[in-house]
């Protein structure tokens, strides 16, 4: 046994078993608060060592079963029956049924077992306590054995023979390790332990030293500090997947000015410069200077003469005297469609645009509306399309960009469309959902643009979408302020995180 | 959009049914008005009335915008296709127009109805009616405005006329005579209306042949003509305005209104001295419809019969010329302008949800916007370099913007306010990020720090009168250990990044420490934008108590990126 070396959390297990004279290998794991495998095997090496002996034993334990454990959580079925029969002296046997709640055929033989230890009578189907006195001590016992048994191994005896057969308490195996040492005090102190190290460096990796050293272990159990890795803001985030999905769909960005004129929002989607929906109520102007210059060009005139006589357009157009001023006027954009008609300038059929706007509205805020929100819109531009197509063109979009089923489309109504389409679909849980709007642009619109033949103008509530996937009630959220939440919502993978 | 209350019951009766309708039913049948249910239903009420909110999409149809106008157009899809009656007998009741009205309110409309039978229920669904039209349509009784009043108690002929401000009659709700002048100081209307007859001495006035008052168009009524009770049977609807047709189309809607309601219906004379008229309108409005053009819109191939039949659902006719169709619309329809809207009409005749829908088959190329691609690429690097991004709205207050970041007048010229907002912490376009970012960080002292966040996004800010709209990128790292060199780190390595050459030059900034900050500019001496310790005044403003150090960056500033700034005058 001389010039042992070991490792110093082997040490430390031989100094414990030293302490302790002899111990049982789970009672050694306690005390060690080491990992139960990590025990066994160092016991194991002590012992190969020739430092300890250990005596493997095999006995019999005893555990309650599920049975027995529900007995002591509730009381013992003798125990129930013995308060029933001391509250009301005689009980009939339907009665006790009722009152004593349980299994019935565990109360049939808990009143048969009664009967025979003659702790009570039964009489014309009434039962009637016996032995008071032997009943109450039988009680008693039975409960101490059955809380004993959680703690420790209680003496075998007729008793807890009984409390087997009732399939409170079962039986097993187990094997026992008695850990003896063979060295004393003085011995181990001349036992020499091998240094331990605590933290890599690249010197003792460099130099080699690192091999008079044993690696400390680390408690691998320990949650680490939280890591704030980098993430993009979730809402932006699905922004970027709805653009992939229409830019594989064959779509084209457009961008522009959050200050737009009123021409680009209005006239040019021939909406009259009375209509309501022009005054301050519903659009956001701004301070201090709050005109534009207006386009010197020929669609100009073709808008200002199809809002005044239809033009060559075919329509009856809105018979007023249109206003250049007023067209000129600055507004925030309300509506994403203000892009699609700046892009009227110059589309070359086949064509398909889209953009996501931020749009102002001065609603209330709360819950459902902001002062600001985002749309996603476009057209698509092409002499073959119909009414048809339209319906088509929504149709992927509910599959692709909303992955909604079940959709439906009611009759709508915009300025400056005609047909014009409501999308809806229907939500598991909160029902049917407007999610999207369409419709073919009016000749009123088109024509001043020099474009004759169809284009279908779409949008979809993008917030509206966001907001049902991840059961998001309040649009505020979507500009959330709250840090910890953007640091621990999950990073997703595509438009359906789920 | 417009939002009216309607009964269940009543309108199930409207729809001639014999049982109420289900809300599920209700919705289904209004969709072919572009209308929709918008709240639970409610009640019903110790008359058997079930109220339910019902949103119209349609803000140039102003005939739906009553239950009756709802059902009568519902209807034609069920069991009443073709035009409704709108050829009426004529009355003995002529309204003369004085050529003083010419330069106030020229136009005048009327209808009568008798054998009403009002209860108190009706009586509100004519006043919603009324509401709705002059409010929305009459733009708040500026174009038009509607007056109804109890027929009794008037003698033909009634004089259109004005009259001076000190003229005397006792308005509703009134229970003694009030001079013009003192209705629009006293009366809830006049208080609210004035304005639309504030630029004239004389102002409108009904006046019947007995010298009695109706009305002072399109302000008050009188408190005994103008009063309509449920005993009140016979009634004389006029409306007022500024634009003849709107005006007569008015009239010709709740002429239908007060057909649908039961009522014998006779029209009045007009005498506008130059013409006489006849109101309701007794013809219709007529439109060509091409069976080639709208089978060829629609992607369908519908036969001149089959059109014929979806026109009448829709309470329209029309007659067959061959290839062309003419179509008859009834006077109100004036919201049909196009042949396109009468191909909408065949299509929700015809139902959207039985159309075969096709998939269009067009090539094009899909891409994203080249700054898109660039605020992508300026975004992974910033993730890249372990910051959370921020999303903050592009409204924010002038306080958070410059008073709190110890800015002046410069940046205060730029900003661009809005003139209606509906809240002042949401009262100008933001002008930079930067603010944003450490307000979002003074919102959020209880989040463990360090705080490394970032944004990039738009900014308007005025340039020459202007409002310009740019995109800018923001680092904000807030925390005990954050120093000028922690935001440089992330500076240079964002530069690097992009192989894009900087410099930086000591400055002096109003929100920045002096010697812990500096511009940073392009190779070729462009300001691209700050970077530096936020001043412990600003901290302390906003209820930071860790060091933040920032920069912001005009991202249209770095020739390389090529991001475009847009200004509403030309892009």
């Amino acid at each position: 046994m001389n010039k042992v070396v070991i490792k110093p959390i082997t040490y430390r297990i031989l100094e414990q078993i030293l302490q302790s004279g002899k111990i049982q290998l789970d009672e050694l794991t306690v005390k060690s608060e080491f990992d139960p495998n990590l025990v066994a095997s160092e016991v194991e090496s002590l012992y190969k060592n020739n430092l300890i002996d250990k005596i493997v034993k095999t006995v019999i334990a005893y555990e309650l079963t599920s049975r027995g454990k529900e007995a002591l959580e509730k009381g013992l079925i003798e125990n129930r029956l013995f308060q029933l029969l001391t509250d009301k002296e005689r009980v009939s046997m339907q009665s006790v049924f009722q009152e004593v709640k349980g299994d019935k055929q565990e109360i049939s033989a808990g009143i048969g077992l009664l009967k025979r230890k003659k702790f009570i009578n039964i009489k014309n189907g009434e039962i009637s306590l016996n032995d008071k006195a032997s009943f109450e001590s039988f009680v008693k016992e039975n409960t101490k054995m059955l809380a004993m048994i959680t703690s420790i191994k209680p003496p075998i005896s007729q008793e807890i023979e009984e409390l087997i057969g009732r399939g409170l308490i079962q039986t097993s195996e187990v094997q026992i390790t008695k850990i003896i040492p063979k060295i004393d005090e003085i011995q181990l102190k001349e036992i020499k332990v091998q240094e331990e190290l605590t933290k890599l460096t690249p010197e003792l990796i460099a130099s080699g030293r690192w091999k008079n050293y044993v690696i400390k272990p680390y408690n691998i159990k320990t949650k680490p500090r939280r890591l704030n890795i980098g993430k993009y803001h979730i809402y932006r985030h699905f922004h970027d997947f709805v653009r992939q999905n229409l830019m594989a769909l064959g779509f084209q960005e457009m961008k522009g000015s959050l200050v737009e004129m009123e021409f680009w929002n209005f006239d040019s989607l021939y909406s009259p410069q009375d209509h309501p929906s022009r005054e301050d109520q519903d659009i956001f102007l701004i301070n201090p200077h709050d005109h534009g210059i207006l386009p010197k060009e020929e669609f100009v005139e073709n808008v200002r003469e199809t809002h005044e006589t239809g033009w060559k357009t075919g329509s009856k157009g809105h018979r007023y005297s249109w206003d250049y001023k007023k067209a000129s006027r600055f507004l925030l954009r309300p509506q994403g469609t203000t892009l699609s008609a700046r892009t009227l300038r110059n589309v070359k059929p086949p064509a398909k645009y889209f953009s996501i706007a931020k749009c102002f509205r001065p609603d209330d805020i709360d819950a459902t509306h902001g002062a600001e929100f985002y749309q996603v819109e476009g057209i698509v531009c092409d002499p073959s399309l119909t009414f048809r197509d339209l319906l088509g063109i929504l149709t992927i979009f509910a599959e692709d960009i909303a992955g909604a089923e079940n959709i439906s489309f009611r009759p709508d109504y915009y300025p400056f469309t005609s047909p014009s389409v409501e999308l809806s679909a229907e939500h598991p849980t909160i029902g049917r959902i407007e999610f999207g709007g369409a419709g073919i642009f009016r000749p009123e619109v088109v024509q001043p643009f020099g474009i004759d033949y169809p284009v279908i103008a779409w949008g979809l509530g993008i917030d509206r979408l966001f907001m049902v996937k991840h059961n998001i009630s309040d649009i505020r959220e979507l500009f959330s302020q709250d840090l910890e939440w953007l640091r621990q919502s999950p990073v997703s993978s595509g438009i359906n995180m789920e | 959009m417009v939002t009216i209350d309607i009964s269940i019951e009543d309108f199930s009766e409207l729809l001639g049914k014999k049982e109420a309708l289900t809300v599920v039913e209700l919705d289904k049948y209004l969709a072919f008005a572009k209308a929709e249910v918008d709240s639970d239903p409610e009640g019903p009420d110790e008359n058997g009335h079930t109220k339910i909110s019902v949103d119209v999409k349609t803000a140039n149809r102003p005939d739906l915008w009553s239950a009756e106008g709802l059902a009568r157009e519902i209807r034609g899809m069920l069991d009443k296709p073709g035009l409704p009656n709108f050829k009426f007998p004529s009355s003995t009741y002529e309204i003369i127009v004085d050529e003083s009205v010419k330069e106030i309110r020229p136009y005048i409309g009327a209808v009568i109805a008798k054998g009403l039978k009002l209860d108190n229920f009706l009586i509100k669904q004519f006043i919603q009616a009324q509401d709705k039209l002059d409010f929305s349509f009459g733009r708040k009784r500026k174009r038009t405005s509607i007056g109804l009043y109890n027929l009794h108690l008037i003698s033909s002929p009634i004089q259109y006329t004005t009259v001076g401000r000190d003229f005397k009659f006792v308005p509703l709700q009134f229970d003694k005579e009030l001079t013009v002048d003192e209705i629009f100081k006293q009366h809830p209307k006049g208080i609210e209306y004035e304005n639309i007859l504030k630029p004239f001495t004389m102002v409108p006035m009904l006046i019947d042949s007995n010298n009695r008052v109706l009305s002072m168009p399109p302000i008050i009524n009188s408190n005994d003509v103008g009063r309509i009770t449920e005993s009140t049977e016979n009634v004389l609807l006029e409306v007022t305005g500024t634009n003849e047709i709107a005006v007569n189309q008015v009239t010709d809607l709740f002429a239908q209104i007060l057909q649908d309601r039961g009522a014998k219906v006779e029209s009045v004379l007009i005498n506008y001295h130059s013409k006489t008229i006849i109101t309701p309108t007794q013809s219709t409005l007529k439109m060509n419809l091409t069976k080639k053009e709208v089978n060829r819109y629609l992607g369908t191939r519908f036969s001149e019969a089959r059109l014929l039949k979806l026109l009448r659902k829709r309470r329209l006719d029309a007659k067959d010329h061959g290839d062309q169709l003419q179509v008859e619309l009834p006077p109100y329809r004036q919201d049909v302008i196009h042949w396109v809207d009468l191909s909408e009409e065949i299509a929700i005749a015809s139902d959207y949800n039985l159309f075969n829908v096709r998939i269009p088959n067009l090539f094009t190329q899909g891409a994203l916007d080249l700054s898109t691609e660039k605020e992508n690429m300026i975004r992974e690097i910033m993730v890249g370099a372990s910051l959370q991004e921020i999303l903050n709205y592009n409204l924010t207050d002038l306080d958070s913007v410059v008073t709190k970041m110890s800015r002046g007048l410069d940046f205060k010229n730029k900003v661009v306010y809005l003139k209606n907002p509906v809240s002042q912490s949401y009262s100008i376009l933001r002008p930079d990020l930067l603010s944003g970012l450490i307000r979002f960080t003074s919102k959020n002292i209880e989040a463990p720090f360090p705080h490394h966040i970032f944004e990039t996004g738009e900014i308007t800010i005025y340039k020459n009168n202007i409002p310009v709209t740019k995109t800018h990128l923001a680092v904000l790292l807030a925390g005990a250990n954050e120093t000028f060199e922690t935001s440089h780190r992330i500076l240079d390595a964002f530069f690097n990044s992009i192989k894009v050459k900087y410099k930086l030059e000591v400055s002096e900034m109003s929100e920045l420490i002096d010697g812990r900050s500096a511009t940073v500019f392009s190779e070729d001496s462009t300001k691209l934008g700050a970077i530096g310790e936020v001043k412990i005044e600003v901290l302390e403003n906003f209820g930071i108590k860790v060091p933040v150090s920032c920069f912001e960056l005009d991202l249209t500033k770095i020739k390389k990126l090529k991001l475009k700034k847009y200004s509403p005058n030309n892009y």
